[in-house]
């Protein structure tokens, strides 16, 4: 079943992306052409090096295709200048880095908050904080959290502007399986209460499950993309 | 504030040491800059001052005898202010409390009452003299200071061989001796051998029979007045009292030698914190550089998230603003403090009569905006590079990059024998170039900082060295008044404790090629003569040629001449006051050499017959150049004593085998002895012992050294902090590459010895390039302190070079202890935590 124009958010058409190394071109991501619903939440999965984090990359607007057309609620992100891209990311994505980059001197709230100063109607910093549960930790600086709880700091930090779009690369990869877990609901939870559209990168189909729609990527290609009707809560998640 | 800000300053708090480096840096420069500009405007405007309030001649007209009322009618000449006629004479004076030390007096006439209303004075202690015909006088401040002469006190003026006592009644300070030297054949002060009094008129004219003349006229111009043009027709009218070239204030000795000095000074006040700034930049560079690639990965996430390029790039724009408005700040406030006290220091050797010590704002100002300027100027491009990074790439920045064995082992295969955990320190060395650059440029700039300073110092105490060890080999030099037959000597050849005494003529001259001329000394000397050695450009030695002229390097250059050349031999224009003084630096008491009292009978003629035309005596020959010598200090040429009696002989009809001065060398133990039985001798007019003019000298350099010495200080300072922050900054920023070795089992002395080979490597090759480049720097400063009559050239002795790595390497080694601490004191678990 083909989406309905109202309902993509972002219209990839052949996006494709290369490296050129000396004489060989790494082909990164093959020509993908492919839609992402408004609200929905997404699930990326693949081996190391078949594309996934360059295919974010490119939906986030951090970095450009080679081919393609790239249209966010119709317009090309591919043509836009780095002023605009800014806005894009400034005002429309949230991202959650596999390596959290927390800014390492400043505590947990100042990292959320110095992201909230950059849009208009930003959450409450401190809120947001709580709601991924670390509202107890706000004033300890990332030196001074554990693995997952600097991701939920991370995580916060993507909620607390809004985004139409949020961006996980593989946001459970430095975590282990119950941390996983709890940073994982706090993702859903957020996609489900406030329609937000959700990508999350992973290489562990165990979490496929959670998803409404999962992509799979081989090589750099998107090989199947599987319709999830009724996902489960990631506390349901079993190895 | 902004969380950015937050960031900001949390940055500056988390790394105190290498912003705290920067600051200083850029405080020293400035302080420095600050400090030596104002010194430097303050001495200005203080001379300016004096000049102005009393009233300094604009121009000078010697004459020989001119009628006093002539005065009036130069008053008429347009745009002349006020003109002052006077009589100036040198006599002797014995110094009672000296054993009869026999020192030059100057003596210049005040009007019949009040201050003159050209050159004017500045009472700084006593009362103006009488108006009768008292014997009284007023006396030079620095002359006094250095033999304590207080108001009241008596000093004896040897009038026509009458000793007259005169009682000091004041102390003064002048505009024309700020700077007391004779002239400017000595330029460092001579305030001990050489007495300016100021006697009224009617004195000076019952002592000298000059009434109704005068010698010497000055003239100060109405604003606005054309100098020029008066000088011209002042010239013309005293034309027939036998006026000489008139001498227009720039090139009055003290106004000169000042405004050499000052010159000097400016070129260091601007040349030397120039260095340090530019040093200070390199190292901003370096830290903000670092920076920038420490954080890429929170600078991908600020892009990422949506901060823009321009707010990126400005954030780190303000870390360097923020370190350039503290380091600025601080720097001109310690500046603006020192200034004043070099200042103060400054001035103890001159007699300043008006001080104007001020806050120089306009140095404060660009003091401070240089600070913010050099530090965002040196970070721009640090800035840049963040602000274009792109985010993608910035973010996966988190694994090694290039981890390749370095080419130099492939050329060095002995190297790969080395076990690994030796050949680490050398591959980081290589594989880090940005930071390897930043250790290398700063032991480089710490060294050329070092030799820069140290090569002022060194060669100022190697001219003085040279002069004193190589040149002058005689104890004491004494002038007659009157040229004797050269078998006058013999009796003083048989005195108990002489070792050798060797003829001397000295004769003033005037070289003149094209239309360029220079008036200077010129000793005749024994061709076997072992008192005066010579030495070539090269410093090698040579003899007194057997004709011709050895000429110092300043006059070749000067007048363009070398070796072979031709060149004009004149009398210099005879002026009893203005250029009495030929003298070379280090002979202070020759005080009549060129138009000595001896011959006053010829002179009195003319002197005392106002309206008479002159006549000039006739030399002018066209000799020749036979060599080029090198003399730190003064300009003095050589001929073959025989050569010069030849040229001089009928001009100045001096007796066959002529000589005017004697040098000689005695047993340590007789010298004093001998120094008295030379003043009491007839017809001596002077005694000059050596090691008494090495101690003035001395005294003359320490206070141009207090000037390096300060430079040195600063240099120390600034290389210290250089030295110490690179070599801290290379242990923290690899924190986490030191705690996954350590993770790894490499024991803390092994870490912290991987680290120190590391360093060094970086300081050799940092020294490889610091000390050729400071050395050529350390030249090029030593142009901009050379004057006509110092000629200094590069010297830094070995024993420097030695303590310059030495003390370079010490400080890397306290350095390394901070670090060697933060090593051992790693929190292995925190350090090892990813924080991007
Ligand atoms: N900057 C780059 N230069 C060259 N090749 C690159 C670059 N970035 C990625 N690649 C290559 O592109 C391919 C896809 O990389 P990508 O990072 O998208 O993989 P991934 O699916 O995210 O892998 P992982 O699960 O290991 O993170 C890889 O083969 C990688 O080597
Ligand atoms: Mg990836």
């Amino acid at each position: 079943m083909s989406p309905s124009p109202d309902q993509v958010l972002l219209q990839l058409e052949g996006v494709a992306k290369s490296y050129v190394m000396g004489a060989v071109t790494v082909p990164a991501l093959k020509p993908s052409t492919f839609a992402v619903r408004s609200g929905e939440f997404l699930m990326v999965l693949g081996p190391s090096g078949s594309g996934k984090t360059t295919l974010l990359n490119l939906v986030g607007g951090i970095d450009t295709p080679t081919a393609g057309r790239l249209l966010f609620r119709g317009e090309d992100l591919a043509q836009m200048a780095d002023a605009e891209l800014t806005s894009y990311r400034r005002y429309r994505v949230g991202f959650v880095f596999q390596f959290f980059n927390l800014v390492p001197t400043l505590t947990a709230l100042e990292n959320v908050q110095l992201v909230a100063d950059l849009v208009d109607e930003p959450l409450d910093a401190l809120e947001t904080l709580d709601t991924v549960g670390l509202g107890d930790r706000a004033n300890h600086f990332p030196s001074e959290l554990s693995g997952g709880e600097q991701q939920r700091v991370a995580i916060a930090r993507a909620m607390v502007k809004r985004p139409a779009l949020l961006l996980a690369d593989e946001p459970t990869g430095n975590l282990d399986f119950e941390t996983g877990i709890r940073v994982l609901t706090v993702l859903t939870d957020l996609s489900r209460q406030s329609g937000t559209t959700t990508i999350v990168v992973t290489h562990n189909s165990v979490l496929a499950g959670i998803a409404d729609r999962v992509l799979r990527m081989r090589s750099g290609e998107i090989v199947e993309v599987e319709e999830q009707p009724h996902p489960i809560s990631p506390d349901e998640v079993r190895w | 504030m902004s969380k950015l800000h937050l960031k900001l300053l949390r940055d500056l708090r988390s790394s105190p040491f290498m912003f705290a480096g920067i600051v200083l840096l850029l405080l020293v420069g400035i302080a420095l800059f600050v400090a030596s500009y104002s010194l430097y405007l303050n001495l200005e405007q203080s001379y300016a001052t004096s000049y102005r309030r009393l009233r300094l001649a604009d121009f000078t007209v010697p004459v020989q005898s001119a009628p006093a009322q002539v005065v009036t009618r130069l008053r008429r000449l347009p745009g002349v202010r006020e003109v002052e006629g006077r009589t100036i004479r040198e006599v002797e004076i014995r110094l009672p409390t000296q054993r009869g030390r026999k020192v030059t007096g100057r003596i210049l006439s005040l009007p019949e009452s009040g201050w003159p209303r050209v050159n004017s004075l500045k009472l700084a202690a006593g009362a103006a003299p009488g108006t009768g015909l008292q014997r009284e006088l007023l006396l030079e401040a620095g002359f006094a200071e250095y033999h304590g002469y207080r108001p009241g006190d008596t000093l004896n003026l040897v009038v026509q061989d009458d000793p007259l006592g005169f009682r000091i009644v004041g102390i003064v300070q002048s505009p024309e001796y700020i700077f007391v030297v004779r002239g400017r054949e000595a330029p460092y002060p001579s305030e001990s051998t050489f007495a300016v009094v100021w006697i009224r008129e009617g004195v000076v004219d019952e002592l000298f029979g000059t009434a109704g003349a005068v010698n010497d006229i000055g003239v100060t111009m109405a604003p606005g007045g054309n100098r020029r043009s008066a000088v011209r027709l002042a010239e013309r009218l005293l034309e027939p009292y036998g006026a000489e070239t008139a001498v227009p204030q720039e090139e009055q000795p003290s106004v000169e030698l000042l405004r050499l000095d000052l010159l000097g000074l400016q070129n260091l006040a601007i040349f030397f914190p120039l260095l340090f700034l530019t040093i200070a930049s390199l190292s901003a560079y370096n830290t903000l550089g670092r920076m920038v690639h420490e954080q890429q990965g929170q600078i991908g996430f600020l892009r990422a998230v949506g901060f823009s390029k321009a707010t990126v790039g400005l954030h780190y724009l303000l870390y360097a603003v923020a370190m350039g408005v503290l380091g600025g700040g601080l720097g001109a406030g310690l500046g603006y403090y020192l200034g004043i006290l070099i200042t103060r220091f400054y001035t103890t050797q001159i007699q300043v009569p008006y001080y104007d010590v001020s806050p120089r704002w306009i140095v404060l100002v660009v003091g401070f905006a240089l600070a913010v300027v050099v530090a965002v100027a040196a970070s721009l491009s640090p800035a840049l590079s963040a602000a274009r990074m792109t985010p993608a790439e910035a973010i996966s920045t988190q694994g090694p990059t290039g981890g390749r064995a370095p080419l130099i082992e492939s050329w060095l295969p002995v190297l790969r024998r080395l076990p690994l955990q030796d050949r680490l320190p050398l591959r980081n060395f290589l594989r880090n170039p940005r930071r390897s650059f930043a250790t290398v440029a700063g032991v480089a700039s710490a060294a050329m900082l070092l030799l820069v300073a140290t090569g002022l110092l060194d060669s100022s105490v190697a001219a003085i060295e040279f002069y004193f060890k190589s040149s002058v080999h005689y104890d004491i030099l004494a002038t007659y008044l009157e040229p004797q037959p050269q078998f006058s000597l013999e009796r003083l050849r048989r005195s108990p404790g002489v070792r050798r005494v060797e003829p001397l003529l000295a004769m003033p001259a005037r070289l003149t090629k094209s239309d360029q001329q220079q008036t200077i000394l010129v000793y005749g000397i024994e061709p076997d003569s072992r008192l005066f050695l010579l030495y070539d450009q090269r410093e090698r030695p040579v003899a007194v040629p057997p004709d011709g002229l050895l000429i110092p390097e300043s006059t070749a250059r000067k007048l363009n001449l070398w070796e072979g050349a031709l060149v004009r031999l004149g009398l210099p224009e005879q002026s009893v006051p203005a250029t009495a003084d030929f003298s070379p630096a280090v002979t202070p008491p020759v005080p009549f050499l060129p138009v000595p009292e001896a011959w006053q009978p010829r002179y009195r003629e003319l002197l005392f017959a106002p309206g008479r035309a002159s006549i000039k005596l006739d030399l002018d020959r066209l000799i020749r150049v036979s060599g080029v010598s090198y003399q730190p200090v003064g300009i003095t040429a050589y001929a073959s004593i025989d050569q010069l009696r030849e040229w001089y002989r009928a001009p100045l009809e001096l007796p066959p085998k002529a000589i005017n001065a004697l040098a000689l060398t005695a047993d340590a133990a007789n010298l004093s002895a001998i120094e008295q039985r030379l003043h009491d001798l007839d017809g001596i007019a002077s005694v000059s012992v050596i090691s008494t003019i090495r101690r003035e000298i001395d005294t003359a350099l320490e206070q141009a050294q207090v000037f390096f010495n300060i430079m040195l200080a600063f240099s120390m300072a600034l290389a210290g902090i250089i030295i110490f922050n690179a070599t801290l900054m290379n242990v923290i920023e690899r924190t986490r590459e030191i705690s996954t070795l350590r993770t790894l089992g490499l024991s803390v002395g092994a870490a912290v010895r991987m680290i120190w080979v590391e360093n060094l490597l970086a300081y050799v090759v940092g020294l490889l390039v610091g000390v050729p480049v400071g050395t050529w720097l350390a030249g090029l400063f030593i142009l901009a302190y050379e004057s006509e009559s110092f000629n200094m050239r590069l010297v830094i002795f070995p024993h420097t070079y030695v303590i310059t790595v030495l003390s370079i390497l010490a400080t890397m080694a306290l350095a390394q202890l901070p670090g060697t601490r933060f090593i051992r004191r790693l929190d292995l678990a925190k350090a090892t935590k990813a924080m991007g």
